[in-house]
């Protein structure tokens, strides 16, 4: 039996080969449905992302990449050789481990970054809808999607800032706590501004104010927030209101100097007054940041924050791996005993069928013999069978916990003259085993 | 003990630590409820009494208010606070049997000095809470937004924080001072000595009145009332190890 991960990703691939390959969330299902309705494909999970499309198959052998790689083709409509060098592919731990990279966002562009997981979360919801994913996949899946909450909780990957909307959204925090109930002070009408005040409105902050040198652009702006326009002449009045102020004008000299932040403060008690600048050149002058409860954050301020906290990512990342690696090998003891069920469940077949042939076939030769001493026979070759079987089974499920398990699992099949895969065209005829059993039964 | 130096250092395992701590409460109490017993009076008499107590009671408010604020950094101050206080309480001469100065043979003596500490626990935590509020300032002043940071509390958590433990702690102060010169009326014929006790618990309930003043009337919230909170403190020490090092006054039995 073969798992694997056969995908592209942006360190892989061009972005516009990234986009013929993408799979949009409707078409998820369809996709799934599609691709495990193939003979080769016993379970199948698609996860498809604007940075990554991945084929988690679960198949009878490794020469069924071909399967999924053609099936890709047909799917996208591109042809292999096309996609093909872009492609990896990760069999056994490696696609385990692989998965598990991935949900904890160690394997993202942006390091740690929490979406990977939602989307990791509606593969295996597409899969699960189109009945693709059973018990190795779901299983695969559903600890990839806790390794990705383990990894978020238990280390410092995905905490931080990853813009500078965010930051500024940290920073506010750190001030007000929760933001419910403060009020933004947007002034300008730059794109960055209006950003970082969508943030800020996300996370919590309540009132809009909106003040820009043409009050018409204002109005319009404070309409998308459902807020108020404020004169920009009452810029003053207004930050006493205003727990947080963004700058954003296109203004060639400060707006905001020290004065007007020093008789807003006094009018606000010395309650915290918290200045995003993000305009180039800078909307507030230098020496407003030397006021007592005032914190002013510009754009060099908050770009330096989204680097340090990208650093300390970076940092996580060794803990991560940590974690991933403990998850591969727990996953790993489950895969590989799931990969000896079948093996000992079709060799006790075996034993087994042989057993009952042959003692039919006695029971019709002696037929003199009394029911009680058929009985005895009865039981003795079983016991037989047993006791032969016993070394042979316990030697297999240790097989599986090894990693030359597959290798050696195959000998078994091979030495036995089973066959792995429970697919019912492949289910090994009788007439074979017959012709063989003579010769297995001395042993 | 270590146990909860522990518990103060794993900020990040706060669920944990403060059930940690919740149980080095409980044990405390018992501990300190045994010693009551065994002396058959209120133990609260010499210093080492007086550290335990309010380290217990350091905990116990912290971890009444924990579920409001959540700010497993202060939780990490308060109960490595009482850790200390709880090693230098237990390298004291304890003397449980020492025979009572006939003044403080009455259970009613009791009540000033439970009142008072109960107070200086409160104004602990204040004080915990302020330097946490000034260092989460300095840091988001100087622009170092890191992890440390992110762990600290928010200044407005900071000072919601102390303001709500100086108004536990200053009415307990207040009714401490009340009971204590009533007590004194019957001890020492006298409501007021101006001894340096006294003076310096008015000095200290000056000072957080001031505090309350500044936070409630003219409704500031800047540097002025977290420095309060910080000279605050150091009356506190002052009044209540200070004064007994300096070794005159009529409180100076409390060794």
């Amino acid at each position: 039996m073969h798992l694997v991960v056969i995908g592209l990703n942006h360190t892989t691939a061009p972005v516009e080969l990234r986009e013929k390959l993408s799979i949009s969330d409707g078409q998820l299902p369809d996709a799934h449905r599609d691709l495990a309705s193939r003979d080769a494909v016993l379970e199948c999970v698609i996860l498809s992302t604007c940075n990554r499309t991945e084929v988690y198959a679960y198949t009878p052998s490794r020469a069924d990449d071909e399967v999924i790689i053609e099936w890709m083709s047909s799917f996208f409509s591109v042809p292999a050789g096309d996609f093909q060098p872009f492609l990896y592919s990760r069999a056994g731990h490696k696609a385990i481990e692989h998965l598990f990279r991935v949900a904890s966002g160690i394997d993202s562009m942006v390091l740690g970054e929490a979406q990977i997981l939602g989307q990791v979360k509606s593969a295996y919801a597409a899969a699960t809808a189109a009945s693709s994913a059973h018990t190795l996949l779901g299983g695969l899946f559903q600890q990839g999607i806790s390794v990705g909450k383990r990894a978020r909780t238990e280390t410092e990957i995905g905490r931080g800032a990853f813009s500078i909307g965010s930051v500024a959204v940290g920073v506010a925090r750190s001030i007000f706590d929760e933001l419910k109930g403060r009020s933004v002070l947007l002034v300008g009408a730059g794109k960055m501004g209006e950003l970082t005040a969508t943030h800020l409105t996300a996370s919590g902050a309540s009132a809009v104010l909106v003040a820009n040198r043409t009050h018409q652009k204002a109005i319009d702006l404070a309409e998308r927030f459902n807020g108020q326009a404020v004169e920009f002449s009452q810029l003053q009045s207004a930050m006493i209101s205003a727990d947080i102020v963004i700058t954003s004008t296109g203004a060639a000299e400060p707006i905001i100097d020290r004065e007007m932040v020093l008789s807003a403060m006094k009018a606000r008690r010395g309650r915290p007054l918290f200045f995003v600048d993000i305009a180039v050149p800078r909307d507030i002058e230098a020496d407003v940041d030397l006021l007592d409860g005032v914190f002013v954050y510009n754009i060099d301020d908050l770009q330096a924050a989204v680097e340090a906290h990208a650093k300390e990512r970076r940092a996580e990342v060794q803990k991560v791996e940590e974690i991933v690696r403990l998850e591969v090998a727990e996953f790993m003891i489950k895969f590989r005993t799931l990969d000896a069920v079948p093996v000992i469940s079709a060799l006790r077949e075996k034993f087994e069928d042989i057993r009952q042939r042959e003692t039919d076939r006695l029971r019709d030769r002696l037929r003199h013999l009394s029911r009680e001493d058929l009985e005895l026979i009865n039981l003795t070759t079983r016991s037989i069978v047993n006791r032969i079987c016993h070394t042979p089974m316990i030697q297999i499920k240790d097989y599986a916990g090894h990693d030359d398990s597959s290798e050696k699992l195959d000998m078994v099949c091979d030495l036995f003259g089973i066959c792995r895969v429970e697919t019912p065209e492949e289910n090994p005829p009788d007439s074979v085993q017959a012709s063989n059993q003579g010769d297995k039964k001395p042993s | 003990m270590y146990l909860w130096s522990i518990a103060g250092g794993a900020d990040r395992v706060s669920r944990w630590a403060s059930l940690l701590a919740a149980l080095g409460l409980v044990a405390q109490g018992v501990a300190i409820a045994l010693d009551c017993a065994h002396a058959h009076r209120v133990a609260i008499i010499n210093l080492a009494e007086s550290l335990m107590f309010i380290s217990w009671t350091l905990t116990g408010l912290y971890l009444l208010m924990e579920r409001r604020f959540r700010m497993p950094a202060l939780g990490a101050f308060a109960t490595l606070v009482s850790a200390c206080l709880i090693v230098v309480a237990s390298s004291l001469p304890g003397s449980i049997n020492a025979a009572l100065l006939p003044a403080l043979q009455s259970h009613w003596n009791a009540v000033p000095t439970i009142t008072c500490l109960l107070g200086y626990s409160g104004f602990t935590l204040a004080f915990g809470s302020a330097v946490v509020y000034a260092i989460q300032a300095r840091m988001l002043k100087t622009k170092r937004i890191n992890v440390i940071q992110r762990r600290l509390p928010s200044l407005d958590v900071a000072d919601r924080f102390a303001y709500k433990m100086v108004s536990i702690g200053f009415p307990m102060l207040t009714l401490g001072i009340i009971t204590g010169s009533l007590w004194a009326q019957t001890a020492w014929n006298s409501y007021w000595n101006w001894d340096p006790k006294e003076t310096w618990s008015l000095i200290t309930w000056l000072i957080y009145a001031a505090y309350l003043h500044v936070r409630i009337v003219s409704r500031r919230r800047d540097k002025w009332a977290n420095r309060l909170l910080i000279i605050g403190f150091l009356c506190v020490l002052i009044t209540f190890i200070g004064v007994n090092l300096l070794g005159s006054g009529l409180h100076i039995y409390s060794w």
